[in-house]
């Protein structure tokens, strides 16, 4: 008996998600194919667009203490023993203490226990959780952009884990995190970027205040200036002759060099992530490459707009792709700043506000065939989703789960990385936090 | 049902935690993914998500796994639940899906995009029938395969089959018009 159009879409949809391209399925059916083409990358589509959803880690964690304190209060009950009314109240607050001490002693374990889980092992949320929290803890923005920009590093390698392990599934939810990571990172080099601009605003504006007239008509003799000097608008000295710049000045400079380290760091992490992405671009399974080449882009995109700052006179500063070594925005008059010193903005009502949100969005090919994240998931059920639940329940990641020697490696950058407990031990908070 | 699930279940019937462990995390993500999409409030699709797995565990006792397997059990408490939700949902107002999105915690940049990818998502799904909508969910979203999806909303799987591609047709013909205007 012929089949009819939607015995064979369900046909050619098992054997896509078993990883089949459409192509070599519609090839069985010629005559059908122009009008099932189309459906069926619809339908991949769906698949992959929704598999980028993924729960809040934060939710997932707190979701499986709750289910692990139900569990444990289910036995408990299970010996059906009545007891005395009297202690009964006295019982129940003993339970709850428990509950309490097992889940921070429980969470305690896992959450260091997670610190080198890998996007397909149970333990995984455990650790998306405690970044969450060690980043909850980084209150400064410069720590906010390192641990971003280590965050991000160890999203890449992990990508790249998946990649050659041909979990398209994982690499898509892990590329849409790195993505996210690096973003943060930027946003908290605005942030920075708005600090310092601010600053240097107030402080132009007390120069202006104070030292007009000689400056605005004094040569710029910018190669034997020192940078103190420059931030203070003040006239060259003499070899040798040391002064205390004012406080405010130090303050814009301390500003300046802590956004240019960022900036720096931003820098050095994208370019090594994007390699990481690149070197493993090969060995990925077709489907998980138009993820990681979107990744790519994406850090492309972030790398060039943090080469420069974006909060300066409200105009883009670029020298032939490279970063300025020198704001802009330096008072007319005034020495000039030499190449890595500190210059003047004008006033904050002149600086243009970040705009971080910048990033052009690429829609999602739903048109696009890439076989969905079920067709390379293993069969065994213990390692084909991320879990939360804490130890006992959940078997470490070190074990059958864990990846050989060369899985934890990508590209020679995991010596550099540190490791997941280090996350939290600058912070040392977020087991207190649980 | 696979045998290593099999064990699985009858372990958590006998009050194995690990083993209702290892069937929570195999289940959880594509429990909420399709909660979600049916939904389209996250902190509504959290909420539901729970308490699926709270009444999973709760009435794990009365689980046959003779008759459906253990994904079309879980299935059907998110759809029950889903549909009790929709019903009381549909006697209150609610926050509309964009305000849902902007509460959300987490980085509020990469929300943005995903927001609309999402948002585009729920909403073409919400243009269907409910019942290429269901199908469409627990076969594209949740991953079922066909004949669990027939199991858990009690259909033929032909019946499935055709509400899927007449589904698949209807959501192209959405995003088409989508893309055009």
């Amino acid at each position: 008996m012929a089949k009819n159009l939607e015995q064979i879409f369900e046909e050619c949809l098992e054997r896509v998600f078993r990883g089949e391209s459409i192509e070599s399925c519609l090839m069985s059916y010629p005559n059908e194919a122009a009008y099932l083409e189309p459906l069926l990358r619809t339908a991949i589509g769906v698949t992959n667009r929704a598999s980028m959803l993924q729960p809040n880690p934060e939710f997932k964690a707190r979701t499986g203490m709750r289910i692990q304190a139900a569990l444990q209060y289910a036995v408990q009950q299970r010996p059906a023993e009545k007891p005395s009314r009297g202690f009964a109240w006295q019982k129940s607050w003993a339970f709850a203490l428990t509950a309490v001490a097992l889940l921070l002693f429980s969470s305690v374990g896992t959450a260091f226990a997670s610190s080198d889980a890998l996007p397909d092992e149970p333990l995984y949320p455990v650790k998306l959780a405690t970044e969450q929290v060690a980043l909850a803890f980084a209150f400064s923005e410069e720590n906010k952009v390192a641990l971003h920009a280590q965050l991000a590093e160890k999203r890449a390698e992990e990508i790249a884990v998946m990649a050659r392990e041909g979990k398209t599934d994982y690499v898509v939810a892990t590329a849409t995190r790195l993505s996210h990571q690096m973003e943060q990172a930027e946003f908290s080099v605005r942030a920075l970027e708005m600090k310092e601009a601010a600053q240097q605003a107030s402080i132009a504006v007390s120069l202006r205040k104070t030292q007009p007239a000689p400056a605005m008509t004094a040569p710029a003799p910018a190669s034997t200036t020192q940078p103190e000097e420059a931030a203070a608008g003040g006239a060259p000295q003499a070899a040798g002759e040391k002064t205390t710049p004012p406080p405010a000045t130090d303050v814009a400079t301390a500003a300046f060099r802590k956004t240019e380290r960022a900036r720096d760091l931003i820098q050095g992490s994208t370019a090594k992530n994007i390699a990481v992405l690149e070197g493993v671009l090969e060995q990925a399974p077709s489907a998980a490459k138009p993820a990681l080449n979107q990744v790519i882009n994406r850090a492309k995109e972030v790398q060039q707009r943090t080469i420069q700052p974006q909060v300066i006179d409200g105009k883009p500063q670029s020298q032939n792709g490279k970063p300025p070594k020198s704001p802009p925005g330096i008072i007319p008059g005034k020495p000039q700043p030499t190449s890595d010193q500190p210059g003047l903005l004008p006033p904050k009502s002149q600086i243009e506000p970040p705009r971080p949100g910048e990033t052009p969005k690429q829609p999602l090919p739903v048109d696009e065939p890439k076989p969905p994240r079920d067709s390379t998931r293993p069969s065994d059920t213990t390692n084909t989703q991320p879990g939360i639940l804490p130890t006992p329940v959940v078997p470490p990641p070190t074990g059958t789960s864990k990846p050989d020697t060369s899985r934890t490696e990508p590209s020679g950058t995991t010596s550099t990385q540190p490791s997941g407990s280090n996350l939290i031990g600058p912070f040392g908070t977020s087991d207190d936090k649980r | 049902m696979s045998s290593e699930e099999e064990r699985l279940v009858r372990e958590a019937i006998a009050g194995n935690q690990a083993a209702f462990t290892v069937l929570y995390n195999e289940h959880f993500d594509k429990v909420y993914r399709y909660v979600y999409f049916r939904i389209s409030v996250r902190s509504e699709a959290e909420d539901i998500t729970q308490e699926v797995f709270l009444k999973a565990l709760q009435s794990i006792g009365s689980f046959k796994w003779r008759e459906v397997p253990f994904a079309a059990w879980l299935f059907r408490i998110a759809h029950n639940l889903v549909i009790d939700h929709m019903r009381k949902k549909s006697k209150h107002k609610t926050a509309p899906l964009e305000e849902a999105w902007a509460v959300s915690v987490e980085d509020p940049v990469a929300m943005t995009e995903q927001r609309f990818e999402m948002a585009d998502l729920a909403a073409a799904l919400k243009r269907l029938p409910p019942a290429q909508q269901e199908v469409i969910s627990l076969r594209f979203i949740a991953g079922m395969p066909i004949a669990e999806v027939a199991r858990t909303l009690k259909k033929s799987e032909g019946t499935v089959k055709a509400l899927q591609f007449n589904g698949t047709a209807s959501l192209r013909k959405v995003f088409s018009e989508g893309r055009n205007g």
